[in-house]
């Protein structure tokens, strides 16, 4: 009888440790696993696009010129653009600028100078000209995410404050790119 | 012998993965294998690589490196992209990177994001362990392999069982034997070969199965060589009215503007002033002198020489025209109560 429970004992000791380590294996798998929307997919899945027509989209467009900004005065010279994700994955967007400090004329206070976006559906997000020199790309104000196939249309304007400017110089800033970059949303 | 051969191969290979997972997943090591999602680093590392990193000081990072760092926007997820500008932000080491395959730059990430530096790349381990996760990887990895084990584990304890019964059936017959008719001979179990006792190669392959090839898949995160898209707006500019010599001023010119002080209602005077500079070749005969200037005048031209402190040098005389616009450059904010 000893024998016999000995053998029972190893048996189902065998069985349930194994099913247990089945279970365990299974179940860690299934909370590790994390889905990319787009992991089935190329590179050029992941396709944004800009216009300022809103008909005509393209990688880039010629940008905005507002080189009659009236210091102390409210927002003005809007620009309009709309960006288009043609994709086949949503996409966080993040802004970037090659605006350089040395490009910058040296009696203009960056900090002074505000830029205003309204995008459709989003709060109206305000910000320094500072903001965008020197700092690479940063991540859109109020996390816009864009789905896939959707498009969104949104109005930069621009203001100077009336002590923007101290001293003498060329008060206009070099040309420089603004530009739109869309990463791929993961889905835990 | 090709069979044993054979069994020692997948032995070995069993043994390795195991031995990757003890590597991999302990920290002290520095070591760590990561399953590459997306493509943005094609065709360094391809989507569905494995990419084994290891832990490095920050000062070791250097441009052109590939490194894997947590998503500033996101710490649960790593991204791996190759480091393009390293940076200093008082003290802090910072890092640029980008994907080969993106177009932009990512924004700029601090030191301590960085958990290492890529040393390897293993294309397509990685779509094996992602495949490994998935439920058909889990039904032939885990599942058929646990139930034939533990189809033949109750199968070798039912043999135990009946082993052991026929082994006591006999033992209780054995001083009757004589006295038993053949009936009951026949009738007694017939006595096979005992069922032979696990041997340790049977529990290294039970875990090996069932154990360390799953969790090796498990127990290697992913990470994401992230897929980026970009556009451009481009040749954009910011200035004041009358600040840009372009709108402003006569072909050639450049623009100079003073801020005169405040007008009215919160609006600055601004005064433009366009110049052109040209450079000619004279002899200009100079004795004791710093300077000459001319007059500054509008729409007249202003003639100086540098101070030369020889008595006579061959020097270069510049000219500069000086065009006051002030009038159209005086920005002025309207009135509240006008349009």
């Amino acid at each position: 009888m000893t024998q016999k429970t000995t053998a029972i004992a190893r048996g189902v000791g065998m069985i349930s440790a194994t099913a247990a380590l089945m279970a365990g294996v299974t179940f860690a798998s299934w909370n590790t696993s994390v889905t990319l929307t787009n992991n089935q997919v190329g590179v050029a899945s992941a396709n944004l696009e800009v216009s300022t027509d809103g008909q005509n989209f393209a990688k880039q467009v010629a940008g905005f010129k507002a080189l009659k900004l009236v210091p102390g005065a409210d927002f003005a010279s809007p620009y309009s653009f709309t960006l288009r994700n043609s994709g086949d994955t949503d996409l966080n967007l993040s802004v970037g600028s090659t605006l350089k400090k040395e490009n910058i004329p040296a009696g203009l206070d960056t900090k002074k100078v505000w830029g205003r976006l309204t995008a459709a559906g989003y709060p109206v997000a305000t910000f320094q000209l500072f903001d965008l020199v020197d700092k690479g790309t940063v991540q859109v104000p109020a996390a816009v995410k864009l789905a896939k196939n959707a498009t969104l249309s949104a109005v930069v304007e621009w203001k100077v404050e009336d002590s923007a400017i101290t001293g003498e110089g060329a008060m206009a800033t070099e040309n420089f790119n603004v530009i739109f970059t869309g990463n791929p949303v993961t889905t835990p | 012998m090709l069979r044993t051969f054979l069994k020692y191969v997948a032995f070995g290979l069993y043994a390795l993965a195991g031995l990757m997972v003890a590597f991999f997943n302990v920290p002290q090591t520095g070591w760590k294998a990561l399953s590459v999602q997306t493509g943005s680093m094609t065709p360094a590392i391809q989507q569905g690589s494995l990419v084994l990193i290891h832990k490095q000081e920050l000062s070791n990072i250097k441009q052109s490196d590939v490194v894997t760092f947590r998503n500033p926007g996101d710490p649960s997820q790593t991204i791996t992209h190759r480091v393009i500008e390293v940076g200093n932000d008082n003290g802090v080491r910072m890092f640029t990177t980008k994907g080969d395959a993106n177009k932009a730059a990512d924004p700029e990430i601090p030191g301590g994001t960085v958990i290492g530096k890529v040393a390897a790349s293993i294309p397509f381990a990685g779509t094996l362990v992602n495949w490994l996760k998935t439920p058909l990887g889990l039904i032939l990895f885990v599942g058929l392999p646990g139930l034939i084990i533990i189809g033949y584990e109750f199968r070798l304890m039912l043999r135990r069982i009946q082993h052991i019964s026929a082994e006591e059936a006999r033992q209780e017959m054995q001083p009757t034997a004589i006295a038993q008719p053949p009936e009951a001979k026949r009738a007694a179990p017939i006595k096979k070969q005992p069922p032979r006792k696990p041997r340790s190669m049977d529990i290294m392959r039970t875990l090996a199965i069932v154990v360390v090839l799953p969790a090796l898949a498990v127990t290697v995160p992913i990470t994401y060589a992230q897929l980026q898209t970009s556009v451009a707006i481009t040749g954009n500019q910011i200035g004041v009215q009358g600040g840009n010599a372009a709108t402003f001023c006569p072909p050639g010119y450049s623009v100079a503007i003073t801020n005169t002080g405040p007008r009215s209602h919160n609006s600055a005077r601004i005064r433009s002033r366009c110049r052109i500079t040209t450079t000619t070749n004279t002899n200009v005969n100079v004795k004791n002198q710093n300077s000459q200037s001319g007059q500054n005048n509008t729409n007249t031209t202003n003639t100086s020489v540098p101070a030369p402190k020889s008595e006579t040098k061959k020097t270069d005389t510049t000219t500069e025209t000086v065009v006051e616009k002030e009038g159209a450059a005086v920005a002025e904010k309207p009135e509240p109560n006008q349009p």
